[in-house]
């Protein structure tokens, strides 16, 4: 049975074991006369170009983990750092969190400059690591030496959690290593530019290559048992040792001037990551997952909209947050025209927020007046950053679901459906999908297939290119369309039969049949895009993801791939034990330039 | 060589697909075997024994050969349970839930070990379900109760093998409260009361296998490994300077 989390939020008794973890505060604030969550419709919510404008949020991955390494005390410590003079070598962490030890593990490996590529089909990288389970002995790192740096083309065993590899950013490494040896820090306005050291371009868990299972990590390895917290927690750790590398490279070329990196400018140093094509089938493929994570952010937006008090406090924290993305936004670099514009855009629309703010405050009684002003008259991207903001507002309100992103991806046929109820289905649920005309061509002008390089996923253009025969079926539109045509013609003949009879004389349809039905009852289901469009943006699914990662400052290469910034102003490990640790753990997002 | 869960469910279905597997049937396909790997039935050795059976022209016709109140037949033409279990065991469901229970028989059918994780799913959404087939010298009960995660799997030793049979699957399933007992006794070789003792595997065995394999992932055969890749890459396109900007180089 699925629950909504909607519901959840309204059970009293019960809700806290479900949601495992203490709900105290939320739970006994619950009122019963507050009435239903007013959550976004689905044709709202999943459209592409809203999807794709979606940022960061409290319960994005990267900020939960933050605040779960930070609230449990989890002690990291350096326990092999043989590195040469210039950097190259192998490293170890040993990683002591909640209930288990963990190794990270890190070869540091000379790249010539004509080598290094994002790319998927890249098959050298300067850095390649692993997240391992408990303590590794000598020989476990050596196989790990033999295979890690080898990523796609090496093995590895189910000990190992995740896998990544990243490049050196070739305009700041060498950069901040020469001023730290020179005894300056760098200009901050120069980091601001690119905002990382090293920039990783895939991290892999859930089984691949022989990794541990997903269903081992979220079993047994409770620490990251939240989608993709030990894959960004992972990138945590590059960027851990990246800020130590430069520290050792700059005291091992010049011991006696030699400064190490001011506390501050290590936090504004993120992880750069690049994401391309290669992202987008896992979101058509775990519809159940992108609903999951869709209605988690919609509800705690919708908790924060009934229960949400407006007050003058809060006013004035909006406004500093408000204040801080403008900054956020002016500080971006990139040389995409589009997003460029786009961000200007937003920056001066957040400007009239600030404006209508100052002028409808006195009379503000909560913050659907906000959204509904923005719906109207602001561009979606900014209305989702609002949103964004709005939910940052309320930890007690919405921290309660940060344990509900995951969930079961069972797809089941229910056989005994009559025909009348899954057309009704359709009709209801994928009426979007029934919209599409795929008799225009430009509905049908490009195809999505696996290339024999890593099986890199790529765009084909219908008529043109060789692949149409064996494209992957992520058109959910297309399929929807068919299977709709086949189910009215069939029912004309037979009436009466259900899902069973009709699958058993037209077994095509069994794949889409069974993802109609699995995701028909679900509140947001499916993104609701024509994949196959000409015009489409897959860059829209790329962001979407990586929003609810948690990364900022977007940076577009192409319509296909995009480069962004993870852990930019995170804390540092040393911060974990500070007094200000609970300050430093969430005051991250969007992050700015320090003060110099 | 070891591989995960995951990765070998991956592996399948591009396989299956490549072996020109519908949307929908590969994905049952690649799940039905993994779940008999996982779970201690030798799934893998049973594939390798299926693939060369298996490239050629899909089987796309199920045949209803009678459609009695309790006992409906297919013939399937010599074609693997992997390509047809889905159909017939949602058959099967959507009738016991009409009428409270149901037996199938389908004849002429291979590799029938693998509608394990038919039955596992269809008992996962509330019914008892059953299959049971006959090799030369034994006799297998497969048998979950509703909401169960694992069988009880009994394999009892034949003397008198019923060559009319020979490649026949019995698959029962009812509604919880109804027994699956007599539409058993019907379809035994010799009837259960002549069958000497079973071995059998428990719910205990399947969830420690099952443990195992995720904790310590699955030993792959290298040459099996290969072959999967090789029909994988029937599904690939052929990498060229035009395709690598299809990707935002």
């Amino acid at each position: 049975m699925d629950i909504h989390l909607s519901q959840l939020l309204d059970l009293e008794g019960d809700a806290s074991e479900l949601l495992q973890q203490p709900a105290v505060e939320v739970m006994a604030s619950v009122d019963d006369n507050r009435g239903e969550l007013p959550m976004r419709p689905a044709n709202v919510v999943m459209q592409l170009d809203r999807l794709g404008s979606f940022h960061q949020f409290r319960l994005s991955f990267m900020r939960t983990l933050v605040r779960r390494m930070i609230a449990e005390k989890w002690s990291i410590e350096r326990t092999r750092f043989d590195l040469d003079s210039d950097g190259y070598g192998t490293v170890v962490y040993q990683v002591d969190a909640l209930h288990r030890r963990y190794s990270f593990v890190l070869f540091s490996n000379y790249l010539d400059d004509s080598l290094r590529n994002d790319r998927v089909i890249a098959n050298q990288w300067d850095l390649t690591m692993a997240l391992c389970e408990g303590s590794v002995d000598c020989q476990q790192l050596q196989q790990l030496r033999s295979n890690i740096p080898k990523q796609e083309a090496g093995r590895v065993d189910s000990r190992v959690l995740v896998l990544s590899r990243a490049n050196k950013s070739a305009r700041n490494f060498n950069y901040v290593v020469d001023q730290l040896a020179q005894g300056e820090q760098p200009d901050v306005d120069k980091i601001a530019e690119v905002g990382y050291l090293y920039r990783t371009t895939a991290a892999y868990g859930s089984g691949k290559l022989g990794m541990a299972d997903w269903d081992k990590v979220r079993s047994i390895h409770r620490d990251f048992a939240r989608p993709f917290a030990a894959e960004m927690f992972t990138c945590f750790m590059l960027r851990h040792f990246s800020l130590q590398q430069v520290d050792f490279l700059a005291e091992q070329r010049a011991p006696s001037k030699a400064v190490g990196l001011d506390d501050g400018i290590k936090r504004f140093f993120g992880i750069g990551n690049s994401t391309g094509l290669g992202m987008a089938p896992f979101l058509i493929n775990h519809p159940k997952l992108i609903n999951q994570w869709v209605e988690v952010r919609e509800t705690a937006l919708a908790t924060v909209m009934r229960d949400g008090q407006s007050s003058p406090a809060k006013h004035q924290q909006l406004r500093i947050y408000v204040c801080r993305v403008r900054q956020h936004l002016a500080e971006i670099v990139t040389e995409d025209a589009l997003q460029n514009a786009s961000n200007k855009l937003v920056h001066a629309e957040l400007l009239e927020v600030l404006t209508w703010l100052d002028c409808v405050v006195p009379a503000l009684n909560d913050w659907q007046q906000l959204t509904d002003y923005a719906s109207k008259n602001w561009r979606v991207e900014t209305q989702e950053l609002i949103n964004s903001l709005l939910i940052e507002l309320y930890p007690a309100l919405v921290d309660v679901l940060e344990n509900q992103m995951d969930t079961d991806e069972r797809y089941d046929c229910v056989p005994e459906m009559p025909l009348s109820e899954l057309l009704e289905s359709i009709r209801g649920a994928y009426d979007w999908a029934l919209q599409v005309d795929f008799s225009e061509p430009v509905q049908q002008g490009i195809f999505w297939y696996r290339s024999e390089d890593k099986m890199e996923p790529r765009l084909g253009q219908t008529d043109v290119d060789e692949g149409a025969d064996r494209q992957m079926q992520l058109v959910v539109a297309r399929s929807v369309s068919e299977c709709y045509r086949a189910l009215n013609a069939y029912v004309d003949e037979y009436p009466n039969d259900d899902v069973a009879r009709f699958l058993l004389r037209q077994p095509q349809y069994r794949g889409i049949v069974c993802r109609i039905q699995t995701m028909a009852p679900l509140r947001y289901g499916e993104i609701r895009e024509n994949l196959a469009h000409s015009e489409v943006l897959p860059i829209h699914l790329l962001r979407c993801k990586l929003s609810f990662f948690g990364v900022s400052k977007f940076d577009p290469r192409s319509r296909l791939w995009v480069r962004n910034t993870m852990f930019q102003g995170a804390p540092l490990i040393s911060d974990f034990q500070s007094s200000d640790a609970q300050t430093l753990a969430d005051g991250w997002q969007f992050p700015v330039k320090p003060f110099r | 060589m070891k591989v995960s869960k995951n990765e070998l469910t991956a592996a399948l279905k591009k396989s299956f697909e490549g072996l020109g597997f519908g949307y929908g049937d590969y994905l049952d396909a690649a799940n039905m075997v993994v779940w008999a790997q996982m779970h201690g039935l030798n799934g893998l050795e049973q594939l390798c024994r299926a693939l060369p059976f298996l490239d050629g022209p899909v089987y796309g016709c199920r045949a209803l050969e009678a459609e009695a109140s309790e006992l409906w037949i297919f013939n399937v033409e010599g074609a693997s349970i992997l390509l047809c279990a889905s159909q017939i065991v949602d058959i099967a469901c959507s009738v016991a839930r009409r009428q409270s229970k149901i037996c199938v028989r389908v004849d002429n059918c291979h590799n029938r070990m693998f509608v394990v994780e038919r039955l596992a799913n269809a008992a996962q959404r509330g019914l008892t379900t059953m299959a049971c087939w006959s090799t030369r010298n034994t006799f297998k009960i497969a048998k979950f109760e509703a909401q169960t995660r694992f069988p009880k799997l009994t394999t009892f030793a034949i003397n008198n093998h019923d060559a009319s049979r020979a490649q026949s699957l019995f698959v029962m399933c009812a509604v919880q409260g109804f027994d699956l007992q007599t539409s058993l006794e019907t379809v035994a070789p010799l009837g259960l009361t002549e069958l000497g003792v079973g071995s059998e595997l428990s719910s205990e065995f399947f969830d420690n296998a099952y443990s195992e394999a995720l904790d310590l992932g699955i030993e792959m055969p290298v040459s099996l490994w290969g072959t999967l890749d090789t029909l994988t890459a029937r599904v690939l396109v052929e990498s060229t300077e035009r395709s690598r900007a299809g990707a935002g180089e």
